[in-house]
């Protein structure tokens, strides 16, 4: 597996998912320190995984703070913010998962089958963090005009 | 000619969202049926009168690919349209939705016009008929 070609295809499926569907402005940041002020607890944190198996087995994790993940459920459903209940954020953020990752494969390798698990929410400190050594992962954390975002996938047979 | 439509997702703001887009592209709806799997999809079939089924791939208890095959094994139901809106995006995984009976492909994530034009392709509009479509074109800014 190439790096550069796995960092840039997350990065163009973010791209293409969160501007298209969630007419979001982002850019990409080097700033791994911010998972760490995350971890304060001090704004809540929700946290999707997703399993895939093919040529490539692992699994992907979405991190977002919850007060964006409001404001995009809302923008999203074209409703407003107050009319928003926790299960519509759920739900949204494991379509943004699912989007990403069929994106993502689609572009690094067009010809090959992936099977993708059903999305799941997870704790926070259970899903970025922490990976074992032999897995091989990639991490990309995305800037918004008001917070941060964090995609990571990690790899078991690469 | 007013079409029923059934959305078959398990995300039901992916549900709102596809709703709100079908309207929004100014494609004719009658109502609106909604599933959240392909075994909700087959009840549904099997008590209303539908003109095309929308339906995401991977969803459980039975994903789309599933419910088509489902739908291909009844007369009736065969003749409704399928199209799948799903992630999954490999060429081998299109042709085999193509194979076992989807008629359309719609990747996410996408545009309404996207939506627009597949629709319009679909249900065999002509270009007569394009101004029923024209009226809904302000409203695409969902």
């Amino acid at each position: 597996m190439k790096n550069k070609d796995m960092t840039t295809a997350m990065k163009n499926s973010i791209s293409d998912v969160l501007e298209t569907m969630f007419f979001l402005s982002l850019d990409f940041s080097d700033d791994i320190d911010i998972l760490e002020q995350w971890d304060t607890g001090k704004d809540p944190v929700i946290a999707a995984k997703l399993s895939f198996s093919g040529p490539l087995s692992g699994y992907a994790v979405f991190c977002i703070p919850k007060k964006s993940a409001l404001s995009i459920t809302a923008d999203f459903m074209g409703k407003d913010e107050q009319e928003i209940s926790d299960d519509q954020i759920n739900e949204t953020i494991k379509e943004i998962i699912n989007m990403i990752i069929g994106n993502t494969f689609s572009m690094y390798v067009p010809d090959v089958v992936f099977d993708l698990g059903v999305p799941e929410l997870v704790e926070f400190h259970d899903s970025i963090k922490g990976l074992p050594d032999s897995e091989k992962s990639f991490s990309v954390v995305i800037e918004t005009l008001e917070n941060y975002m964090a995609f990571q996938m990690n790899f078991i047979n690469a | 000619m007013a079409y029923n439509v059934l959305i078959v997702d398990d995300s039901t703001s992916m549900r709102a969202v596809i709703k709100k887009i079908v309207k929004a592209s100014g494609f004719n709806v009658g109502k609106f049926f909604e599933a959240s799997n392909g075994v909700e999809a087959l009840k549904v079939l099997n008590e209303e009168w539908l003109d095309l089924v929308l339906t995401d791939y991977n969803m459980p208890d039975m994903n789309g690919l599933e419910l088509v095959e489902e739908m291909n094994k009844d007369d009736h139901l065969k003749s409704i349209p399928a199209v799948m809106i799903t992630t999954e995006g490999s060429r081998e995984r299109v042709e085999e939705f193509m194979a076992k009976g989807v008629i359309e492909y719609i990747k996410k994530p996408f545009t309404p016009e996207q939506i627009k034009q597949k629709l319009k392709h679909i249900m065999g509009e002509t270009e007569d008929e394009e101004q029923r479509y024209d009226n809904g074109d302000e409203e695409l800014d969902f």
